[in-house]
């Protein structure tokens, strides 16, 4: 096992290099959920693939499948090319290998628990034995064994989505796709089930890729997070970078509350940024050689990383009112203005931090992440060692 | 647990070569180029005759010519049969729409509502065949033998009525009309009971709130807001009442008025030598007015400013009728006893009798006819056996083909799903009149010569029903999402397997109900069977026509009986069986796929 993952490591599970894929509406304009996509995945990592509703992460995931047919590009499975549309391959879906819990679980409403997790199995012409000793196995580590006789009509969502995951993991398949299969089942039940699946896949040492729209479950699965927008990928890392160093401020939106305070590049040293706006100099950091005097930008303020206080206290501090706090049980948010009209977010551990009124808000200096104001600026090629760190 | 981590990887085999071998054909797998190949042969054997048949009305040889048209238009005969046609369409159409929008509206809109009405409606004339109405009414309403005809003259003696035949006579222009409204009513009832299912209650309660009676709202608001659901109407009746063909030759032949749907079958097969090309350049008018219909419906439609479908659950108010309900509960009740019982009865007691009387000697009742039927005469018991294998045939063969060519539609959206599926239903545009026609052109003479075969019978037969196999069977794909047939793929299963394994058994309901439902319209059917039957190879339609021709009454009373017993059996059976499992249906609860 040991050797087997190690052999792996050294060649991506999967490789998408520049894959396009364009729909023709009835209308006869021409959308392109999945727009010059390069992505590569480690053999036994779990990729999240996160966006809104239509950012084409559904599409890219049954490009993969074989569900889809590309337009352009190329898919390689471990080391083999499923779809090349250079060379003419198009791998079908059957003999692709791959393993996919859908959103609607998909399960077969005609087979019994045991039926449906034994097809694939069937389908790839294993002895008797083996299907039924697999089968048992499979429904025993998502924990339904005492389900097999049942029909999928009488169990629940949360159920079902355990069967439709045995059926995926059954065969061994070293690649399974998910596309968004909890978004069905309640939100206590959601919460199990990833953490059931996590410890499924790091048992299993399947590679998995992850579509969803909720930034908060890719947080918690995602060893690393592909952020999509428009048939593009926003940005690609893990979720720590993602979150604390977002390459554009589409993605510093989506991922988590972020404030935004816009202005002018006063000066940039290295890292380190000074910022003019509208509520004064904002000093931070950046991305070495991402900005330059004068330029627009904006400086990225994560509500938990700022700090309320009674009085005045280093860079970056700022006098404003408190307009109204929520509770929300583990945390406390503020709706603040700063001067006199600059929303600004803030949230506290500490409720007893809930004040109306004056106060101030401060935020230390690599606490402020400055970004291009504009986010189809074009960005300076990424070396990962002159990338800053998240804080 | 363990067992599943040890056991080994599967083998990682090379890419098959066959997938590497050229660009955007590897995807299709092996078995979907079989249901390629299935699909350009289906549309070929709907395509083909038709064209054919346009072909040989406009060339003669190499040349284009409408001489053709030219002889059949001066025909002086043609006028009488035009007019005909158009009076029995218009008049029957009227009747039954102003019938059945009233059944639809009563069973929608008033409180006299009877619930099982609106599923009686759509296949009561599955059950009881039109062929069996006809005949049924003409052993009730013949002027001196009917039934009722008699029974109504005891009944009118004391007030005077003392002729020998009468007071009512089949044989006439309000006979057949009349028999016109009872087939096409059902057909309006569907399609406006549908619409006013949709519309907006909050119309109708303004125009109450404004102070206008029931019947001036149904009029004045209710009517235009469905424009379309009319509109869909009438084009129906018009394509449905111009080509049907079994009640014009039972009742219309007796009464003198011959319209254009017999001609047309008579020309072909009944007189000698055959007029085949006049007969496809009337096939043609009628192919040229039902377009027509349907690109008026179509422009009706396409014009909008309707009510739209108002807000969920707004369905509570109802239009008191009052004392009106009883009424309106009368007319439906004497409505489904004319199509039902009373015909089926008149069927029955002729069956049962030696000869036809209307002095039934109860005790000399028996079983003969039936006998004769289905042993001892053995062209009749022939044709039987021959329409009941037809019938298993081509429900099975047009089914099969109807859900594999929705599937293909399915995987392969664009241009070429939406021909395969658009010329699917053709045939249904078309009528059998045309298909008739056309299959004569190409398949009677070389280099097939079927003619009056079996298998050309079959052929026709899965082309005229593919429209209703395919609406069924697309009805019963769209049943089963589509993220079921792709999990099968995603598991390994190759096109036959997902087919197999996924697709059929899931859809088997829906399939299990076109196939109960294309069965009884073979056996039902008339048209095609009189165009391509004959005596040598005689299918129970042409069976049926030839008794009638030829006034051997109670046989006819028999086969027709049989051949409504088998109607709703079948039928019955699979009500039972579907309406048993409806509640283990998952189908209906696991549609998936979003």
């Amino acid at each position: 096992m040991a050797a087997e993952a190690s052999a792996a490591v050294d060649q991506p599970a999967i490789n998408i290099k520049g894959l396009v894929k364009s729909f023709r509406r009835i209308d006869g304009t021409t959308v392109t959920p999945v727009d010059d996509v390069t992505l590569e995945i480690g053999a036994g990592s779990f990729v999240v693939l996160l966006g809104p509703s239509g950012c084409g992460k559904t599409t890219l995931l049954r490009c993969i499948a074989g569900l889809e047919n590309p337009d352009g590009g190329e898919i390689e499975m471990g080391g083999r090319t499923v779809f090349s549309s250079s060379a003419g391959i198009d791998v079908p879906t059957h003999k692709r290998r791959v393993g996919m819990v859908f959103q609607s679980y998909a399960l077969w409403p005609h087979m019994t628990v045991r039926e449906n997790v034994a097809y694939p199995l069937q389908s790839r012409k294993s002895v008797r034995a083996e299907v039924t000793r697999a089968v048992d196995d499979a429904l025993a580590l998502v924990g339904v064994a005492e389900l097999a006789g049942q029909y999928p009509a009488q169990l629940s969502g949360g159920q079902q989505q355990r069967v439709a995951l045995a059926r995926a993991v059954a065969p061994r398949n070293q690649v399974i796709l998910f596309d968004e299969p909890l978004s069905n089942v309640d939100a206590k039940v959601r919460e199990h089930l990833r953490v059931e699946l996590l410890q499924l896949q790091r048992a299993l040492g399947f590679t998995a890729i992850y579509v969803t729209h909720d930034q908060a479950e890719a947080m918690v699965l995602g060893e690393r997070i592909a952020v999509l927008r428009t048939g593009k990928i926003a940005q690609y890392g893990a979720p720590k970078e993602v979150y604390g160093r977002p390459m554009s401020r589409y993605v510093a939106d989506f991922i988590g509350t972020a404030n935004e305070v816009a202005g002018k590049v006063r000066r940039v040293r290295g890292t380190e940024v000074v910022l003019d706006t509208a509520v004064g100099p904002v000093e931070g950091v950046a991305h070495d050689g991402w900005l330059a005097d004068g330029q627009d930008a904006v400086a990225v303020i994560r509500p938990e990383k700022a700090v309320l206080t009674a009085e005045p206290a280093g860079v970056n501090c700022w006098p404003a009112t408190v307009a109204h706090s929520v509770f929300f049980g583990p945390y406390t948010e503020h709706y603040t203005t700063i001067g006199a009209a600059l929303e600004f977010r803030v949230s506290t551990a500490d409720s007893a931090d809930a004040r109306a009124g004056q106060c101030w808000v401060s935020v230390a200096r690599e606490d402020v992440f400055v970004l291009p104001a504009n986010d189809d600026s074009p960005r300076p090629a990424a070396h990962p060692e002159r990338l800053l760190a998240p804080s | 647990m363990t067992s599943l981590l040890e056991r080994p990887p599967p083998q990682d085999d090379p890419v098959h070569p066959r997938w590497v071998l050229g660009s955007r054909l590897t995807r299709i797998a092996p078995s979907k180029w079989v249901i390629g190949v299935l699909a350009l042969l289906v549309m070929a054997l709907v395509l083909v005759p038709i064209g054919s048949m346009l072909v040989r009305v406009f060339f003669d040889g190499q040349r284009f010519t409408l001489s053709t048209f030219r002889d059949v238009f001066t025909n002086d005969g043609l006028y009488p049969i035009l007019g005909n046609t158009v009076l029995v369409v218009l008049l029957g159409s009227a009747c039954a729409f102003v019938v059945g929008s009233l059944f639809a509206w009563v069973n929608e809109r008033t409180d006299a509502r009877i619930p099982w009405i609106g599923e009686l409606m759509p296949i009561a004339p599955l059950m009881i065949p039109a062929i069996a109405v006809a005949i049924g009414w003409v052993f009730l309403l013949a002027p001196k033998t009917g039934f009722l005809n008699v029974v109504l003259r005891i009944v009118l003696e004391p007030f005077g009525y003392h002729a020998a035949d009468g007071p009512f006579n089949v044989f006439s222009l309000p006979g057949l009309i009349l028999v016109y409204t009872f087939a096409l009513t059902p057909y309006v009832y569907v399609v406006m009971a549908a619409g006013l299912r949709n519309i907006d209650p909050a119309l109708e309660e303004a125009a109450r709130v404004s102070g206008k009676s029931s019947f001036s709202i149904f009029r004045r608001v209710t009517l235009p807001a469905i424009k379309p659901s009319v509109a869909t109407a009438w084009f129906l009746l018009g394509a449905k009442s111009l080509t049907m063909f079994s009640i014009p030759v039972v009742i219309g032949t007796g009464a003198g008025v011959t319209v254009l749907s017999v001609y047309i079958v008579r020309t072909v097969n009944f007189i000698y030598p055959p007029q085949i090309d006049d007969a496809m350049v009337l096939g043609l008018l009628v192919l040229v007015v039902i377009l027509v219909l349907w690109r008026l419906q179509a422009r009706v439609i396409a014009k909008g400013h309707f009510a739209t479908i108002g807000g969920k659950g707004a369905r509570a108010s109802r239009v008191r009728l009052g004392l009106g309900r009883y009424v309106a509960w009368v007319l439906i009740g004497a409505y489904l006893l004319a199509v039902t019982i009373l015909p089926l009865a008149g069927l029955v007691l002729v069956s049962l009798q030696s000869y036809w009387t209307p002095a039934v000697k109860w005790a000399s009742l028996n079983l003969n006819n039936y006998r004769q039927v289905l042993f001892d005469q053995p062209i009749i018991s022939a044709s039987l056996q021959r329409s009941l294998i037809l019938g298993v045939v081509t429900a099975t063969v047009v089914l099969t083909i109807a859900m594999l060519l929705q599937w293909l539609v399915r995987e392969s959206p664009g241009p070429v799903g939406r021909a395969i599926d658009g010329v699917s239903k053709l045939p249904a545009g078309v009528s059998s009149l045309v298909i008739g026609l056309g299959f004569i052109v190409v398949f009677a003479g070389p280099p097939f010569n079927l003619a009056t075969t079996v298998t050309i019978l079959l052929l026709a037969y899965i082309v005229v029903h593919l429209p209703e196999a395919t609406i069924l069977a697309g009805g019963a794909l769209g049943q089963v999402g589509r993220e079921l047939t792709e999990a099968s793929s995603v598991s390994g299963a190759g096109p036959g397997r997902t087919i197999r394994r996924v697709l059929f058994p899931l859809m088997r309901p829906g399939l299990a109900a076109g196939w109960a439902l294309v069965f009884v319209l073979v056996i039902d059917e008339l048209t095609v069977s009189a165009m391509l039957s004959g005596n040598s190879n005689s299918v129970v339609g042409f069976q049926l026509l030839f008794l009638y021709e030829y006034g051997l009454f109670p046989t006819l009373a028999a086969l027709a009986t049989v051949v409504t017993a088998i109607s709703l059996v079948v039928v019955g059976t699979v009500l039972v069986v579907l309406g048993r499992r409806s509640g283990v249906q998952a189908l209906g609860r696991t549609r998936s796929g979003s």
